[in-house]
């Protein structure tokens, strides 16, 4: 058995710059997505490709120098620095030895420099495409397409048949089943493809080392039938880092040529809602698909309205697609060379068009019973727990902290998130010198 | 930028000669290195290799670059080199199995940037836990890459390690920002081929030519072991001065060698992987031995077994002793300019083994000598090297399926619990397959787990034909080697592809003849020697853990700690033989399986009294018990009626066996052979007052022994000495 585990020089140098390498603890930090954009824009803009770093002599290699010299275009990343450049491309061995790891369990690598790297993505989310894409199984089902699945967790009888019903047709069809591998919706739909010999391309929002090894993917995977892919280090565990989940949509969408959302809940705090709903207001967005059925769910009936597209249960798959077809689908990018997402649109995306355009989604009130499905609604409910008492904000952070295995900035934004939503209270008491910041739960 | 002129300055100051300048070839792979260059040295032994990466790593840290990794095989070297680099003023440390305590501090030098050269084994570098706790934390750090004995990445070269594999498999992902040096004494240009092709191709070589002109080399064909045992006290004795090495394929032999030269007033000890201080050993080494710090620190037998052989290897430095015997344990690396001797006790198994073993003598010095002595029993041992090298087809498919048949993995003890296969073999089998690409087993903690790659997971037959193929061949070479005529380090350098200036040294046994040494032995030195072979006894080392605690507990009332208490222990005890080899070793055998019925030889039964009387034990034991056996219970107890008749002592027959089990022979690893015996012993009546010798026929894992005495001292006997006839354990190294 053949496999080649090798990577092309441009996906050396992009991990080297970018990977973790399975540690959050290091010294030496590897470059944000943010600045790895800037520094491919800088080195395309001079007719370089990544893999030309790697020659590069030292930090006083004129190709570093000039490309650290180019500035953000908006300011808002952190500017280079020849000195940390050259220390990450010379962090060789904690590469190769990471690869020797991931090989082990038959993970592989590729970067958006690479020719494998699926378009689909590429074009999908422009610069929020993930730099780096680790992924194992089938790699000709790199390319994509198909359809995806997302829903609740918890899902009700009619949705979880209504899934199966369509995962049939579509792999009748001869269709890849996208989907996210999460209890409920996620696995309703694998499982379905995988007992009809169906392709399934699974976004995980974890590293892929755990799953890799569970006795159902290891199955998938061995026969071919299977893709799994992550953007996120092959270590990381799942809940690791809050936005991984949500990030994980975003995937699911960008490999898929359309979505079907079987349940949903509605407001931020659900995944499957927040996932569709920025979807729909991607201007490279596909098909969405709801639902509807007898008693639609709150989720999909609000989405309807948000221009997903109503599935009819009594036509065939090939049907429903055919008269969407016709459907408005938004603008495309264009297809592109290298660095497809970095055209003059760019930065745009780069940088969230909700902030930029100031569409930022209303708050949602929070209700106990709001559906814990986001990494942030689970959080939540962990903090309101805690604040049962009042306690020191100091306190619920390293709790929280410790609870969840997050970093310190990741638990100050979520607090600050739900201050900012009323979900918490915050407030200042003073008893002579000393000041002590308390967080509140709302009667 | 390092120039020339500096760096010798530098080479200069650290040797303490101001004359000294570099070798051919030296500086330029220094300067390869601070370039980015990656290179690859093949030159001899003692040439000066390390002083590249001594001051490449000194350099590279000049110019703001990281520590440097190096990665050679033995800890012996290891030692040696941390000394050797600090006189260069390189902050140099090793991570290896003997310093476990002292790993935390120097990974937090390296973090705080205080450390130049780190050494690890190939073997550390292998293992998960390492790769995690050390090496990953300080991965960003590396600065240069250095490889030790290089020519073992290869597939082509003598050997097969799979810890090497692992080592072509980082080699082949490292990107150039990392520079690499690799070294070696011995490559072909397959060899060369192959480390280029893991390398890249544009590694630099330097090759230099492998002669040693002091090397004064020999063969000499002497069939039985007790002619060579009387020939080397002989030789030392008579014509060979100064301190060497003395090489034996097995601990065994090493043993013996070792011992034969002790008993002819010869200071020589044996250094293998487990050896510990012998019984004779000279009282004013041991008293010094006792004092030693690591001696006295060491806790466990493996702390022991370190502590030992460093003082074994300082007795040798300073010639405080004619010989360490060894077995290749003590191989690779071991640097002592004035080695007067290498002399092989069995034909090493490869010219590559050959060349790199006798390679050590004689560096600093104008003349040392290297012989081989060939025996009848080299090509045996040779084809079971050969044969166990790989693990079969089918003990890598029952453990491969074992571990898939699970969803969370099976721990090295579960395997162990499963399978009636020996624990060395479990372990062949997971190093070999996790060596492998694409690897169908990961470790993942403490569990050995199954990839999507284990269903298809296929040993790689053809591999491992056209290895075992290269193995013969290399032993046919070395037989070629023993019965050349011509030029014999001619023949290695030809062998090894070495460059050479003349295809004569001048020197050599068959250059030279009129400086051959005699290949005769004294008569009555071979007699002595015979009688030591056949009286050699084999010591039985109580066993101090279980390997099933779980059902020990169950079985004698404990607590389920792995520790044997020390009430149920049995004392040090012994076997009268190796079975089958010797006089009294092939009489067992005779006794066992070509009498009818099978019945003991009378003199064994002297034999056994008199290495009791001989041995004068401390405690004196007042009876005689057998173990019983289902199958063949007159045999052992009839030899036992026999021994206590000559020993005047009671012979008890209370020790009972209660259930049938299969031989203990059939049981592979150690849980399965604990569990076979676990229940199988009673007491019947009331054992006689005193303690007792525990009589069996054969001893190999010591359960029997090891089960049945712990029968008896919870009946209330206070001591039990075990004592076999034969030891079949198999104690090859």
């Amino acid at each position: 058995m053949e496999i080649d585990f090798s990577i092309s020089p441009d996906t050396q140098a992009v991990l080297l710059l970018c990977g973790a390498f399975g540690r959050s603890d290091r010294e030496l930090s590897p470059i944000t997505p943010g600045q790895y954009n800037v520094l491919a824009l800088a080195l395309d803009k001079l007719g370089k490709r990544p893999a030309d770093l790697i020659g590069a002599s030292g930090p006083e290699d004129a190709l570093i120098r000039e490309v650290c010299a180019v500035p953000s275009e908006n300011g808002r990343v952190k500017s280079l620095d020849p000195e940390k450049i050259t220390a990450l491309l010379r962090r060789g061995v904690s590469l190769s030895s990471a690869l020797d790891k991931w090989a082990s369990y038959g993970i592989r690598v590729i970067s958006r420099a690479d020719d494998s790297y699926p378009s689909r993505l590429r074009r999908h989310l422009g610069g929020k495409a993930p730099a780096l894409l680790y992924y194992a199984g089938n790699a000709e089902l790199l390319p994509g397409g198909g359809m995806a699945f997302v829903g609740s967790r918890d899902i009700s009888a009619e949705a979880t048949e209504m899934i199966r019903r369509v995962v049939r047709g579509c792999v009748d069809l001869g269709m890849n089943i996208v989907s996210g591998g999460a209890r409920g919706a996620d696995q309703t739909a694998m499982q379905e493809a995988a007992s009809m010999g169906g392709k399934v391309i699974g976004a995980l929002p974890c590293g892929l080392m755990k799953a890799c090894l569970e006795p159902s993917n290891r199955d998938a995977l061995a026969d071919g039938r299977a893709l799994l892919f992550s953007a996120f280090d092959p270590e990381i565990r799942p809940f690791s880092y809050g936005q991984v989940a949500m990030d994980r949509n975003k995937y699911i969408y960008g490999m898929a040529d359309s979505c079907f959302v079987a349940e949903s809940g509605i407001g931020s705090k659900s995944g499957t809602w927040s996932g569709a709903d920025e979807e729909l207001r991607n201007k490279n967005r596909n098909p969405v698909y709801v639902y509807l059925g007898k008693t639609p769910s709150a989720g999909c009936a609000d989405l309807a309205k948000r221009g997903a597209l109503a599935w009819n249960d009594q036509k065939t798959v090939a049907e429903n697609l055919a008269e969407s077809a016709h459907a408005d689908r938004g603008g495309g990018l264009k297809q592109d060379d290298l660095f497809s997402g970095f055209t003059a649109a760019e930065p745009e995306a780069e940088y969230g068009k909700g902030v930029a355009s100031g569409k930022v989604p209303e708050p949602v009130p929070v209700s106990v019973n709001a559906e814990e499905e986001t990494m942030y609604g689970i959080f939540l409910g962990e903090m309101k727990s805690l604040l049962s008492v009042p306690r020191k904000e100091a306190d619920v952070k390293k709790r929280l902290a410790k609870k969840f295995d997050l970093v310190a900035a990741q638990v100050k934004h979520w607090i600050e998130k739900a201050v900012a939503e009323g979900a918490a209270i915050r407030k200042e008491y003073a008893s002579g010198k000393k000041k002590s910041v308390m967080l509140e739960s709302v009667k | 930028m390092i120039t020339r002129e500096y760096a010798l300055s530098c080479l200069r100051q650290a040797i303490a000669n101001p004359n000294a300048d570099f070798r051919d070839g030296q500086w330029e792979a220094i300067d390869g290195v601070l370039n980015g260059r990656r290179q690859l040295v093949v030159q001899r032994t003692g040439w000066g290799k390390s002083m590249i990466y001594f001051l490449a790593a000194k350099f590279l840290r000049s110019q703001g670059r990281g520590m440097s990794l190096l990665i050679s095989p033995l800890i012996a070297l290891m030692r040696n080199q941390v000394a050797a680099a600090e006189r260069v003023g390189v902050r140099c440390y090793t991570i290896n199995s003997t310093n476990p305590k002292e790993w935390d501090g120097i990974r937090e030098k390296i973090l705080s940037d205080a450390a130049d050269l780190l050494i690890v084994s190939p073997e550390r570098l292998a293992n998960d836990d390492f790769r995690r706790t050390i090496l990953e934390p300080i991965a960003d750090r590396i600065g240069l890459l250095v490889v030790d004995e290089a020519h073992c990445v290869s597939d082509w070269g003598h050997d097969f390690r799979p810890d090497y594999k692992k080592i072509s498999r980082l080699l082949e992902r490292l990107p150039r920002t990392v520079p690499v040096l690799a070294t070696t004494a011995t490559a072909t240009s397959r060899v060369i081929d192959d480390i280029k092709a893991q390398m890249g191709e544009s590694v630099e070589v330097t090759r230099g030519n492998l002669v040693r002109k002091s090397l004064f080399l020999q063969n000499i064909r002497l069939p039985s072991q007790e002619a060579r045992l009387a020939w080397l006290s002989g030789i030392l004795k008579t014509r060979i001065t100064g301190s060497g090495i003395i090489y034996a394929l097995t601990i065994r032999d090493a043993e013996i060698v070792s011992h034969w030269l002790r008993m002819n007033g010869i200071a020589a000890y044996a250094y293998c992987s487990k050896v510990l201080p012998p019984q004779d050993m000279a009282p004013e080494l041991r008293a010094e031995l006792a004092a030693k710090e690591s001696w006295k620190a060491a806790t466990t037998e493996s702390a022991q077994v370190a502590a030992y052989r460093e003082f074994l290897e300082d007795l040798l430095l300073g010639n405080r002793i004619r010989a360490l015997v060894a077995t290749s344990a003590l191989s690779m690396g071991f640097d002592k300019p004035d080695l007067a001797f290498v002399i092989h006790y069995q034909r090493p198994k490869s010219v590559v083994d050959y060349y790199q073993q006798v390679g050590r003598a004689g560096r600093g010095i104008d003349s040392a000598y290297g012989v081989l002595l060939n025996g009848e029993e080299d090509d045996k041992i040779g084809e079971f090297f050969i044969k166990n090298a790989f693990p079969s087809e089918q003990d890598v498919k029952s453990v491969l399926d074992a571990i898939a048949e699970t969803s969370e993995g099976l721990s090295r003890l579960e395997l162990e619990r499963k399978f009636n296969l020996k624990k060395g073999k479990i372990e062949q089998v997971l190093k070999f397959v996790m060596s492998d690409v694409p690897q169908p087993v990961v470790k993942d903690g403490a569990k050995y787990r199954a990839t999507q790659y284990v269903r298809a997971y296929r040993i790689p037959a053809d591999n491992i034909l056209r290895l075992t193929a290269i193995r013969h061949e290399e032993m046919r070479t070395m037989d070629a080697y023993v019965n050349s005529r011509g030029c014999l380090m001619g023949f290695l350098c030809a062998a090894l592809e070495s460059p050479a200036d003349s295809p004569h040294c001048g020197r050599c046994r068959n250059c030279r003849p009129d400086l051959a040494l005699p290949e005769t032995v004294e008569p009555a030195s071979l007699q002595a020697a015979a009688d030591l072979l056949r009286k050699s006894s084999v010591p039985i080392v109580p066993r101090r853990q279980w390997a099933d605690p779980a059902s020990a507990a169950v079985r004698f009332g404990l607590n389920g700690k792995a520790t044997i208490p020390p009430e149920l222990r049995m004392e040090e005890g012994l076997a009268l033989s190796a079975y089958g080899a010797g006089e009294w070793g092939r009489l067992v055998q005779k006794g066992k399986y070509a009498t009818n019925p099978p019945r003991f030889d009378d003199r064994l039964v002297e034999a056994c009294a008199n290495m009791i009387e001989e041995r004068q034990l401390e405690k004196h034991p007042s009876w005689i018990v057998p173990v019983p056996s289902r199958r063949n219970n007159a045999l052992v107890g009839d030899f036992a009626d026999r021994l206590a008749l000559r020993l005047g002592l009671p012979c008890w027959r209370g020790l009972v066996k209660v259930i049938d089990t299969p031989p203990q022979k059939d049981m592979e690893n150690s849980a399965f052979q604990q569990n076979n015996v676990i229940d199988a012993f009673a007491v019947d009546g009331k054992p006689p007052e005193g303690g007792c010798i525990l009589v069996d026929d054969m001893v190999d894992s010591k359960w029997t022994f090891t089960v049945a005495a712990a029968v008896l001292r919870r009946a209330g006997v206070p001591f039990v000495f075990p004592l076999a006839l034969a030891d079949s354990s198999n104690n090859g190294e």
